[in-house]
């Protein structure tokens, strides 16, 4: 058998070992949509089942990596349309005759998710997308007027915020972050890294457990 | 006005609501793909009950084991509407169940009391 592969199942191994040396036991980047969401959830909590994890440390675990990818699949900058698709694919469900909107999804967002246990037993999860440059000031300043609050003083602001926050529906809310803090009980951290383009900054939110 | 039977899902509580008997009950978790289009249609009409009625008797139950920040934002929502109606002269109770070992439900429970004042909001243990 010839031994000259194409493939280099070194490299990918590297990828994994990149992973495993972060503690990272669940990861994904790419596009994603709400059936992502479900399926890595459900193995999530199947997985936290079999090691199992504390209770209340899994249910905050889970509730954080629900309100982290929900985020990521509105707000993420960086995305995919529909008609975008069609266009670049040949065959597509409208040259085949069908009404796109019955077998086209909605737009698909990009996004990175990790969760994972560092050596000391903190686990993490950590989710990261594009954003606007333009949102950076916004966003920091909500997170920055949230961080060294307590789970107490969190689930008080939370109540606030859903009564004065415009229906759901619109992008208003900052309650999902608000809930990423209290469910992490106040031990969570962000970063911003501007991205070479000048357009775009790499936001990551990351909770600990 | 008709009886309303949701089946649960892994993302949607089971979601129930009888008018003539006054009983609501939302029983489950509730991390929906699309909130709105989950409890638009049925919550639509708890808020027409909520609207027409006078000096009458409802029981609201809640037994949620999980739900997220925009599921969050209709309990609120919800919450607010039948305060109102009870602030009409209508005597409503909700009842906020959690399992005994369940601290994030009970803190829940107890920061949505601090919202209510006519309708009554019980505690329940189980």
């Amino acid at each position: 058998m010839s031994t000259a592969h194409k493939l280099k199942g070194a490299s990918i191994l590297e990828l994994r070992q990149k992973l495993q040396s972060r503690g990272i036991v669940f990861s994904y980047c790419g596009y994603l949509n709400e059936s992502i969401l479900s399926g890595i959830g459900h193995a999530l909590q199947s997985k936290m089942a079999i090691d199992q994890t504390d209770q209340k440390i899994s249910r905050g675990i889970f509730s954080t990596f629900v309100e982290q990818v929900q985020n990521v699949i509105r707000y993420s900058a960086e995305t995919i349309r529909p008609e975008e698709r069609a266009q670049s694919e040949t065959g597509s469900s409208r040259a085949d005759g069908r009404p796109t909107n019955e077998t086209v999804e909605g737009e698909l967002p990009y996004g990175l998710i990790t969760i994972g246990e560092t050596p000391d037993g903190t686990r993490f999860v950590t989710c990261a997308n594009l954003i606007q440059n333009d949102h950076v000031e916004r966003i920091s300043a909500s997170l920055e007027s949230i961080r060294g609050l307590n789970r107490k003083e969190l689930t008080t602001l939370m109540r606030e915020q859903l009564k004065a926050s415009p229906p759901e529906g619109s992008k208003g809310a900052g309650v999902g972050l608000i809930s990423i803090a209290r469910e992490a009980n106040g031990n969570w951290d962000y970063d911003m890294v501007p991205m070479p383009d000048g357009e775009f900054t790499f936001f990551c939110l990351e909770a600990y457990f | 006005m008709e009886k309303i039977d949701i089946a649960a899902t892994a993302r949607t509580p089971h979601l129930g609501f009888d008018p003539a008997a006054g009983v609501f009950l939302l029983e489950g978790e509730s991390y929906p793909e699309d909130t709105k289009k989950f409890y638009d249609a049925p919550l639509s009409n708890v808020y027409s009950f909520l609207d027409l009625k006078l000096d009458s008797k409802a029981v609201f139950a809640f037994k949620l084991k999980y739900f997220n920040s925009s599921s969050a934002k209709v309990l609120m929502d919800l919450f607010l509407a039948i305060e109102e109606s009870a602030s009409r002269g209508n005597h409503f109770t909700i009842e906020w169940h959690y399992a005994s070992d369940d601290d994030n439900m009970q803190e829940l429970g107890e920061e949505f009391a601090e919202e209510l004042d006519k309708a009554q909001f019980a505690m329940v243990v189980f």
